[in-house]
């Protein structure tokens, strides 16, 4: 039933994984270095999609607000890290608890609504954030924070680009190690059930709207982390990280590697990211190419890539 | 425990000037096997909505044990024991049979706030999950998703959810609609064993079935009350039986 216990499913996570692992030598070998900073950049919105995923693919919440999570993250370390690098202990749990306090407190409403008024609800949500910051000096305004360093943690050299990427892959395999948990436990299958059907579990006597905010608070404080990160990996806080065209992407991210599967969204992040790399080496337009291989993928693939190259329908 | 398991005094709603129900009142007594009935439009399914929560009523209380509930949310109303089955069956498009009823058996047990062991190989789930199946004869179909079943097997599967929380009032909405005789018959039967431990609601067009499960029948028409009696009150009497029944059965 779920597609990450097929085997051909097993076989290809378990492919890409140890793929990921030997990247960083491969890429030195290949004389291609700067490749290993945009594999980190993947690794990061594969984080950011696979949250939005949990909401988006097993909660049925069609969040188009996800950016002011990954934004509010990058902003908690900006802001620390100007009076010089602070510790990542301190800085990275910060950002993940501001997030979820903030997804708890928008939540708590946009999720009284269904579809387009959800998406329309948690878009305007997330620009109220993004012009709070842009119009705040002190947080750089719409230059955004550079950063003198990247975040501190013990025994780790983060200024290092390989440290910083088997950070990023190890906490990325945790957290999908636990999603997964998380998805097949009595919470997830309430979550699943509440996509379904929310007032046949109601019924059933199931407080679906305590389990949707939760899910939703969840997925915040993973997108807060994944700000977190995105921060330190260019040791630089954008406003465009805040801007609504990021929720986009994220969510292009979701339905490309394929919605309601644990490794689409990483599958997504990865394809979307080195496509518009490898695109943009060619020609300014890459969007012309890209919008158009997106569609065919919506079209033709409906589960998205991921159920398509491990061969199995998408998990439901 | 004295006093009726569920209680309804001038219960009405209306849906913009149709007045759908109108001062209904209603007591289940402890254990018995209560039928609604009345011809389409009566307003029958709309009363199991307003019982439930799932509408809210415009005028009267609703009491369940002698307990106010009348603004109590779905499933706090649920919690307390009480347990639906719908008219069109409602469930999980991607849920196999199995899967439904270990989210059923969950829902029974409270909260689904637990994070890491999986549902599918936690036997406080899947035993009753089990013994439910087997209940209703669902056993060999338990991996099956609901998209897959029969229009039979998803009556039976909306009996076994329902009865999968425990509860201590049923509300079953035409449980027979659309069942060839064979089935409505071992339903029937089913039902007869049940009315043994619960309270038991019935909304239901065979009239066959009615009049021989039934302890008291409440006739429905026009969203009024016409009366109420033992199914031989009910079939003697005169207006029920111009209104509704048509010919003596």
């Amino acid at each position: 039933m779920a597609a990450e216990t097929t085997r051909s499913g097993l076989v290809f996570c378990g492919g890409c994984f140890l793929l990921l692992l030997v990247l960083p030598p491969l890429l030195d070998l290949a004389g291609q270095q700067y490749l290993l900073s945009l594999a980190c950049r993947a690794l990061i919105y594969g984080l950011a999609a696979s949250s939005l995923n949990l909401i988006l693919g097993y909660g049925g919440m069609v969040s188009l607000g996800h950016a002011a999570f990954v934004g509010i993250g990058a902003y908690t370390v900006g802001i620390l890290a100007r009076s010089g690098p602070g510790s990542g202990l301190v800085a990275w749990p910060l950002a993940v608890v501001l997030a979820m306090l903030f997804a708890l407190l928008t939540g708590a409403v946009s999720l009284r609504t269904r579809g387009m008024h959800f998406i329309m609800i948690t878009l305007a949500f997330a620009q109220m954030v993004y012009f709070f910051f842009t119009s705040l000096e002190t947080c750089g305004g719409t230059d955004g924070i550079p950063l003198s360093g990247r975040n501190l943690l013990p025994g780790l050299d983060l200024n290092d680009d390989r440290v910083f990427y088997y950070l990023c892959l190890g906490l990325l395999t945790l957290l999908l190690f636990l999603l997964h948990r998380l998805i097949h436990a009595r919470f997830g299958r309430v979550l699943v059930g509440s996509r379904e059907n929310e007032q046949r579990l109601q019924v059933l006597g199931l407080a679906t709207f305590g389990h949707r905010l939760l899910a939703y608070c969840l997925a915040g404080g993973i997108a807060g982390l994944a700000g977190a990160l995105l921060a330190n990996l260019g040791e630089y806080v954008s406003p465009s990280m805040l801007h609504w065209t990021r929720s986009g992407e994220i969510m292009v991210m979701v339905l490309l590697g394929g919605t309601g599967t644990l490794a689409g969204p990483v599958l997504g992040a990865f394809v979307l990211l080195f496509l518009e790399d490898y695109l943009a080496m060619y020609t300014e337009h890459w969007m012309a190419i890209l919008g158009p291989v997106l569609i065919l993928v919506v079209l033709f693939a409906r589960g998205g890539l991921y159920p398509l190259l491990a061969g199995h329908g998408r998990q439901r | 425990m004295s006093g009726p398991v569920l209680q309804l005094a001038g219960v009405g709603r209306s849906f913009g000037g149709l007045q759908v129900c109108h001062g209904i009142d209603l007591a289940l007594e402890e254990g018995e096997l209560h039928a609604l009935i009345g011809p389409n439009g009566a307003g029958k399914t709309t009363l199991l909505d307003i019982i439930t929560g799932l509408l809210a009523a415009d005028s009267g209380r609703i009491f369940f044990r002698g307990r106010d509930i009348s603004r109590l949310p779905v499933h706090r109303r649920a919690r307390l024991g009480m347990a639906r089955s719908f008219q069109v069956s409602s469930l999980l498009p991607s849920f196999t049979v199995r899967e439904h009823l270990a989210l059923a058996v969950l829902a029974g047990q409270g909260s689904g706030y637990r994070f890491w062991r999986p549902v599918a190989s936690d036997p406080a789930l899947q035993e009753p999950a089990g013994e439910l199946m087997a209940r209703v004869g669902l056993m060999e179909r338990a991996g099956v998703r609901v998209e897959a079943l029969a229009h039979g097997e998803r009556r039976l599967l909306e009996i076994a959810m329902a009865l999968a929380t425990g509860p201590e009032l049923l509300l079953l909405d035409e449980p027979m609609a659309g069942l060839g005789p064979a089935s409505a018959r071992e339903l029937a039967g089913m039902i007869r064993r049940l009315k043994a431990s619960l309270t038991i609601l019935l909304v239901e067009h065979d009239m066959k079935a009615v009049f021989a499960l039934a302890d008291r029948i409440t006739v429905l028409v026009r969203g009024e009350v016409m009366a109420t009696g033992r199914p031989e009150e009910i079939r003697n009497h005169g207006k029920v039986q111009e209104a509704y029944l048509g010919s003596p059965c």
